[in-house]
């Protein structure tokens, strides 16, 4: 028989699982007895009755954890010692020992124990994101990096390693992918298919990713590449890397790539490349020259609605001409679906209210609908309307993403409601994993007030809307289009079929009052 | 695309956090309210579930998500985490600014702005103890506190099985030491012995497994029964602001924090209730009210309901007799505890 104890200094584990750990190795084969107790001088006595006082535990303090056992021999202790500190080493989440992890302390952890694991979401402050990522790398696994205020430099670093070891690092600051249909981040449930996205923008990807889905289409792979993969001190490594990739894909037949218009010579490098595959590509880098597209042999698209058209249409094996004119359109009409929905709004607006409050909780969705009002009004025009990017950094400090709370929306619905020149809110609706349970019920509310107070006042607003998701998500797109609807919402099938209806209904009211902008560039984009 | 079929442990409805952090305060104790105006820098002691403690000079400031109980020296965030990752660690440092606890290691910040102020002090209840006729209502409440420890055996050796008067021998070495000490303490109470109790007192402090020793737990419990049953003339409480102070040389920081709230009449939300229910000021279902109290920590609810019963059984019948009521003290409360000596 022996004695032998090991001292865990300021160790502090809640007690039911430091139980659990006593009656585990009390389990083991020669172990007589067990305690893990702290060692404050009250329990040294006790184990000192139960015969479990060994050396090692004499000069252990109140915040240290002793666990002591009796055993038949010291191979025994040994063993039996070693897995208390395998246990208290760990996170413990109160699973039994036979039950399915969920949840690993490391990386390396997790790769043992799922056998094959191949990607690894992080998600740690951007602090420790890098050397979490360069374990993922350095062990075959691709990263999804969802953690932002990662340094560019490293940013550099992980994505050249990723390259020379043939992986995908997705970020950082990365929101959305979508792999072999297993959504990561926000992200939508959309049908499975042959259309493989890549996107330097989240909202992006989600937007193209609904529509195609609403298209008929599905996709295959959505490959997330973090914000500043364009950027020229980057070079589109990794949208580089996702484009050979997914051109080597079985199951991918057609790609589209998103993004705003990325570093000159980072375009050319990438439009290089995809107009080298023998995989068509469609191009939305939004606002950026369809013209340098179309030279490298590629599809443009103006809008995330063309990209999804232009793909869903390449998928169902129709033909689209390098100008984009046999087949669905790629170009756009900002006014093309507007007409008939706006003309109520614009009936009931009152002198002075001309303009237009986009309120976004998707930043390219804010993007895309910014360039929309400029192909719309004309640039110098649509300068005076506002578009508000409300996940942006400004405003989410310190708060949650407008994509998840929508308190801080509702805030600046509340205030642009009491201007008398607003005519518009323009609002996006995000749904999917991640976001809101139910954003437009958490909407409705803010809309009827805005209305309300407007109508106070004698004005009346137009709120005009799109849905970016899928009936397949947990929120469910009809549903919540119910909801807006039902709340006088003026709703797009599109978040450019949304902007182009603002747009209308700012152009109709103009002449209605003195110190509006006069728009000039009525009709389509340019 | 070599990335496999859906793995298991992506569950992207989790991804909801973003960083940095910055959670919002919605309750803070009244306790730790002027610790918060100081600018000494705090360190991060220990993390779990949903629970954060921060080391001060004054103790431990605990930081719990919204399903945890209302601690004296607790603030509470308005949504859950887990703490454990969330890039804390041990050590590292936390900053006090305007209304603001940062931890820049973790990208943590907690907005404190907002939170409502909450009061850890235990109101005095021994008005209503000559209208409760304790004597019935205390075996009621044993047998209940009895049953709702009896449910949760298998959890630990703590002391909840000295309530127990089906109870065999006491198998537990912690029980059997903590046994005759508890009931030295009991009996210093009820013979208004102040420097006996502190004898008794301090033989119990660190006695026990786990973050919170039992013989700690049961120490909040008989506290939590002297600050109730106050009244002018009754028994000398101080005693326990010495054991409070040798506290930290003798059981855990956690511990020795929560002896030092109990000592000036402070607790957590679970134990006013307790001591609301157990005196009978609370309608709530004594049954059910018992069984969440014990369910909390390994063994801690159980273990400071034994320090309670046994603090109201020492002190009523002073509290009667000095109103007159009742007459003789009963002992019925001695009972168990003695036994189990």
């Amino acid at each position: 028989m022996t004695v032998q104890a090991r001292v865990f200094r300021n160790s502090y584990r809640d007690s039911v699982e430091l139980m659990r750990i006593a009656a585990e190795i009390e389990g083991l084969g020669g172990i007589t007895r067990a305690g893990l107790v702290m060692a404050t001088p009250a329990n040294r006595e006790v184990l000192m009755e139960a015969g479990l006082l060994a050396e090692a535990a004499l000069d252990a303090g109140p915040n240290d954890l002793v666990v002591a056992v009796a055993a038949d021999d010291d191979g025994a202790a040994t063993i039996a010692l070693d897995r208390a500190a395998e246990r208290l080493s760990g996170t413990d989440d109160g699973a039994p020992a036979d039950a399915i992890r969920t949840s690993w302390r490391t990386i390396a952890e997790g790769v043992a124990d799922l056998g094959g694991a191949d990607v690894a979401l992080i998600s740690t402050p951007g602090t420790y994101a890098t050397a979490e990522a360069l374990k993922a790398l350095k062990r075959g696994v691709n990263v999804f990096l969802f953690s932002d205020n990662v340094p560019i430099e490293d940013e550099i670093e992980l994505k050249t390693l990723a390259v020379s070891r043939g992986l995908l690092l997705m970020g950082p600051d990365c929101g959305t992918a979508i792999l072999d249909g297993v959504p990561l981040g926000f992200a939508n449930a959309v049908r499975r298919g042959d259309i493989g996205l890549i996107g330097a923008s989240g909202t992006g990807l989600q937007q193209v990713s609904c529509l195609i889905d609403r298209a008929g289409a599905g996709v295959s792979q959505a490959i997330g590449v973090g914000g500043r993969d364009l950027d020229a001190r980057v070079g589109g490594t990794m949208m580089l890397a996702a484009l050979r990739r997914l051109d080597a894909d079985p199951g991918t037949r057609v790609i589209v790539l998103i993004s705003k218009p990325p570093a000159e010579a980072v375009a050319r490098l990438v439009l290089e490349a995809a107009g080298s595959l023998k995989t068509p590509v469609v191009v939305n880098f939004l606002g950026g020259d369809p013209s340098v597209v179309r030279a490298s042999g590629l599809i443009p698209a103006r809008t995330f609605e063309a990209a999804a058209d232009a793909a869903a249409a390449l998928s169902r094996g129709e033909a689209i001409s390098d100008d984009g004119t046999v087949g669905p359109s790629v170009d756009f009409d900002p006014f093309g679906a507007a007409s008939g929905a706006s003309a109520p709004a614009i009936a009931s607006l009152k002198p002075g209210q001309w303009r237009i409050r986009g309120l976004f909780a998707g930043g390219s969705l804010s993007g895309e609908a910014k360039l929309v009002l400029a192909w719309a009004l004309g640039a110098d025009a649509a300068k005076a309307h506002e578009v508000l990017d409300l996940g942006d950094d400004e405003y989410t400090v310190g708060r949650p993403h407008p994509m998840i709370d929508p308190r801080l929306r509702n805030e600046h619905i509340a205030a642009v409601a009491d201007d008398p020149s607003t005519a518009v809110i323009l609002l996006d609706v995000v749904l999917g994993y991640g976001a809101n349970v139910d954003p437009a019920g958490a909407l409705v509310p803010a809309i009827r007030d805005a209305r309300q107070r407007a109508a106070q006042a004698g004005r009346s607003l137009a709120v005009v809307a799109s849905v970016c998701g899928t009936d397949a998500d947990p929120q469910g797109r009809s549903a919540q289009e119910a909801v807006l609807a039902a709340a006088g919402v003026i709703l797009a099938p599109s978040n450019a079929q949304a902007a182009g209806i603002a747009a209308s209904i700012a152009a109709a009211a103009t002449g209605r009052s003195e110190g509006q902008p006069r728009h000039t560039a009525i009709g389509a984009a340019p | 695309m070599t990335v496999r079929e859906p793995l298991p442990t992506l569950r992207p409805m989790h991804l909801t956090c973003t960083w940095p952090g910055l959670l919002d305060a919605a309750l803070v104790s009244d306790a730790i309210t002027p610790h918060l105006e100081r600018t000494e820098p705090w360190a991060v002691h220990s993390m779990f579930k949903s629970v954060l403690n921060l080391e001060t000079r004054n103790g431990l400031v605990t930081i719990t998500g919204p399903s945890v109980d209302l601690l004296p020296n607790g603030l509470r965030i308005s949504s859950e985490l887990d703490f454990r990752s969330t890039g804390l660690r041990s050590g590292q440092l936390v900053i006090l600014g305007p209304h603001r606890i940062r931890i820049p290691g973790a990208n943590i910040e907690i907005e404190l702005s907002g939170a409502m102020p909450w009061s850890p002090r235990l109101p005095v209840m021994s008005h209503w103890i000559a209208q409760a006729r304790w004597r019935d209502r205390a075996a009621d409440m044993r047998r209940l506190a009895a049953a709702a420890v009896r449910a949760r055996r298998g959890a630990g050796d703590g002391l909840g099985i000295l309530i127990d008067p089906d109870r065999g021998p006491l198998v537990s070495a912690v029980a059997r030491i903590a046994a005759p000490r508890l009931e030295r303490l009991a009996l210093a109470v009820r013979n208004g012995d102040p420097a006996a109790a502190a004898t008794a007192a301090e033989s119990l402090v660190g006695l026990g497994p786990g973050l919170t020793p039992s013989g700690d737990d049961a120490l909040v419990g008989m506290a939590a029964a002297l600050t109730a049953m106050a009244a002018p003339g009754s028994f000398d409480a101080t005693f326990l602001g010495a054991v409070a102070d040798a506290a930290p040389t003798r059981t855990t920081l956690v511990s020795a924090t929560f002896l030092r709230h109990a000592s000036v009449g402070e607790f957590s939300a679970g134990v006013h209730q307790l001591m609301r229910v157990l005196i009978g000021t609370d309608a709530a279902d004594a049954q059910v009210a018992m069984e969440r109290f014990v369910a909390y920590g390994a063994t801690s609810g159980a273990d400071t309901l034994v320090g309670a019963l046994m603090g109201l059984d020492a002190l009523v019948p002073a509290v009667r007799d000095r109103a007159g009521v009742l007459g003789r003290p009963g002992l019925s409360g001695a009972a168990s505890v003695r036994s189990a000596a």
